[in-house]
């Protein structure tokens, strides 16, 4: 059922656009993570939007009002928070649901990738099952051409320079920066309740950090995806207008200086909360505490 | 919050399955036992280990290593010397070892020069070892596993073929489409010849023609001396098999299940057989039978003319070459049980093999 539903139609997906771009499996993944953001694309713009709806009903009176009145009683203060969520027609699974759907295709793609790569003949054997008959001369095109520039797309990614004698793991480096970049500039800081904003912003960290760890471990193939997801996503919002650069200089102020971050990290839009009720809602020892739990 | 639990959680569960499916051949096989029969000793590569059995019984008479190592595995077909001092093992450590038949222990040598796995089958002559490697390497060494040429033969892809020759050259099939025919002192090429798509099965080489069948559904025959085509025949689907010749004749099947009887000059077909599965293995012809396997489990007996015999059906899929030792056919199996059976040439199973762990 994942074989079929997944894993096959990716990999077909793969080695027809490697046969139409001239045998360049490095180029296939990126034109398939094109192809993929696209089709996503849906998704991504109402993941923008339920996330837009979530910062502008956090930061609404009422939303204030319950978080200073249920503050000792977390349970209340949930059902409360849901109900409102109903109220306003938000979903606040909505705003996950586009990073969710990344790992079907993640896994999917990382079965792909070893497939198309059958590095062992048990390997080419599934691979040759899993082609549909339609795609034309399949036996002619193998073994796929696993080279990209200088990875070999089926091994984990190192580059090694005259002069050094270890292997540098550049895709890796680049997953976790572009992660990183990407997480930081879709999602504004300063809003929300301060456990949430924890948890935003340890995600910020860990996310890029366990894509970097996979990139790092896995086939150069599964990296070359990662990275231009990643570009791809920044460009998508980008072009949705979206991208807060500012994003990237809030961090070290909000570190610093956590009682001001309502008032600086998001300058772009206002603040309709009074500063009182705002100093309420996001109280310096709030994200403290929910760090020191984590 | 709930929100992030569950992201968290869908993130841990996603990056445990594709740990989980990376086990790199450790849990799963990724290719089929290598078999080899000397007249009283089976013995068998797959997986963590190389198991030495007594052909009368089956009985396990070593195994090696001793402990498994889960990083190495053995699936090229054991070579032994030609005084039987030495068995010849490619691992996927890319590693060559040499052990000793008698013990199953280490006789004192191994060579390390490969960068990749030993896929294909090594190959034992008079003037040394001849071992192909998916680094795209065939490797010729002596006896204690020094280089014999100044450098080893490099092709652009792996060889997963096992190497043949006749007196005059060595013969490696990869999966670079082509032929190579290579000076057994020099290591030089002497020609290529490009058969369109990948080689996979061992070609076989007999009065100075070579055959070999292609994923393009093609069977060749090629003048060993020029490498020229003498011609070619189209199966029905991809061929991963190795020909069998014999009496003038090439037998070889294809993963449509297809069994074929070719005339060995000109390529004609005699008959064809189908059968059920699809057939990976190569034929092994004895005395006016012709027998193998398929990935169905069934292993399968036809009369030289092409008229089926008996079958018998094992529990897994049939990817390997049936071997004789004189007086057993041992038929190995992978996904299933046991590993290997022993089949005498009337049908009946004599004993099964299955590894203790």
């Amino acid at each position: 059922m994942w074989n079929t539903l997944i894993v096959d139609p990716l990999t077909n997906a793969l080695v027809l656009i490697y046969n139409l771009l001239g045998q360049d499996f490095g180029l296939a993944i990126i034109v398939f993570t094109i192809v993929v953001r696209f089709l996503t694309y849906p998704l991504t713009a109402s993941q923008m939007k339920s996330t837009a709806a979530l910062q502008d009903l956090q930061k609404s009176p009422k939303w204030q009002e319950i978080q200073s009145k249920y503050k000792d009683d977390r349970e209340k203060l949930a059902s409360e928070q849901m109900k409102l969520y109903q109220e306003m027609g938000i979903n606040p699974f909505g705003s996950c649901l586009p990073t969710l759907i990344q790992f079907p295709i993640i896994i999917g793609l990382y079965q792909a990738v070893i497939s198309a790569m059958a590095a062992t003949p048990l390997q080419l054997i599934d691979f040759s099952q899993r082609i549909y008959d339609a795609i034309p001369n399949v036996a002619g095109l193998l073994p796929l051409n696993a080279h990209f520039l200088w990875m070999d797309l089926s091994q984990p990614e190192r580059l090694f320079i005259p002069g050094i004698n270890f292997g540098i793991p550049v895709l890796a480096v680049l997953v976790v920066v572009t992660s990183f970049l990407q997480t930081k500039l879709m999602t504004p800081m300063g809003t929300g309740d301060g456990q949430g904003q924890a948890t935003a912003r340890m995600m910020g960290v860990y996310m890029p950090l366990l894509l970097g760890w996979l990139a790092f471990s896995f086939p150069a193939g599964l990296a070359v995806y990662f990275v231009a997801s990643n570009v791809v996503g920044i460009l998508q919002y980008a072009m949705m207008g979206r991208l807060d650069w500012k994003n990237l200089l809030s961090r070290k102020q909000i570190e610093e200086s956590p009682s001001v971050k309502s008032a600086k990290s998001n300058p772009k839009k206002p603040v309709k909360a009074s500063p009182a009720k705002n100093k309420k809602t996001n109280p310096a020892r709030k994200p403290q505490k929910a760090r020191g739990k984590k | 919050m709930k929100k992030n639990r569950i992201l968290i959680f869908s993130i841990i569960v996603g990056a445990v399955l594709l740990s989980a499916c990376s086990g790199s051949g450790q849990l799963t096989a990724s290719s089929w036992p290598g078999i080899t029969a000397s007249e009283e000793t089976i013995f068998v590569a797959y997986g963590p280990h190389v198991y030495a059995l007594n052909a009368a019984n089956g009985s396990q008479l070593w195994q090696y290593p001793a402990e498994p190592d889960n990083n190495v595995s053995y699936y090229a077909a054991p070579a032994l010397t030609d005084d039987g001092s030495q068995l010849i093992l490619g691992a996927y450590d890319n590693v060559l070892y040499s052990i000793d038949p008698e013990s199953g222990l280490p006789s004192g040598w191994s060579f390390a020069g490969a960068n990749s796995r030993y896929i294909g089958n090594p190959l034992v002559t008079e003037e040394g070892i001849f071992a192909p490697n998916s680094d795209g390497h065939l490797y010729a060494l002596d006896y204690t596993g020094q280089p014999l040429w100044r450098e080893a033969y490099s092709t652009i892809e792996p060889i997963w073929a096992g190497p043949v020759t006749d007196n005059g050259a060595i013969y490696v099939a990869a999966l670079d489409h082509q032929v190579h025919a290579i000076d057994k002192t020099t290591g030089s090429l002497i020609w290529t010849q490009d058969l369109e798509t990948a080689i996979s099965g061992t070609p076989a080489i007999v009065d100075g023609i070579l055959y070999a069948g292609t994923f393009g559904s093609k069977v060749f025959a090629l003048d060993a001396d020029t490498g020229k085509i003498l011609w070619t025949f189209d199966t029905k689907d991809w061929v991963w098999a190795s020909p069998a010749v014999s009496d003038g004749v090439v037998y070889i099947g294809d993963v449509s299940g297809t069994f074929f009887a070719l005339d060995a000059k000109s390529g004609r077909i005699d008959w064809s057989f189908t059968a059920e599965g699809g057939i990976y293995g190569g034929a092994l012809v004895l005395d006016g039978k012709v027998y193998f396997g398929t990935d169905t489990g069934k292993f399968y007996a036809l009369t030289t003319e092409g008229r089926p015999d008996w079958f018998y059906t094992v529990t897994g899929k049939i990817y390997s070459t049936p071997v004789f030792n004189g007086e057993y056919l041992f038929v190995a199996a992978i996904d299933g049980d046991p590993l290997v059976t022993a089949i005498d040439l009337n049908g009946a199973a004599r004993w099964p093999f299955s590894p203790e762990n």
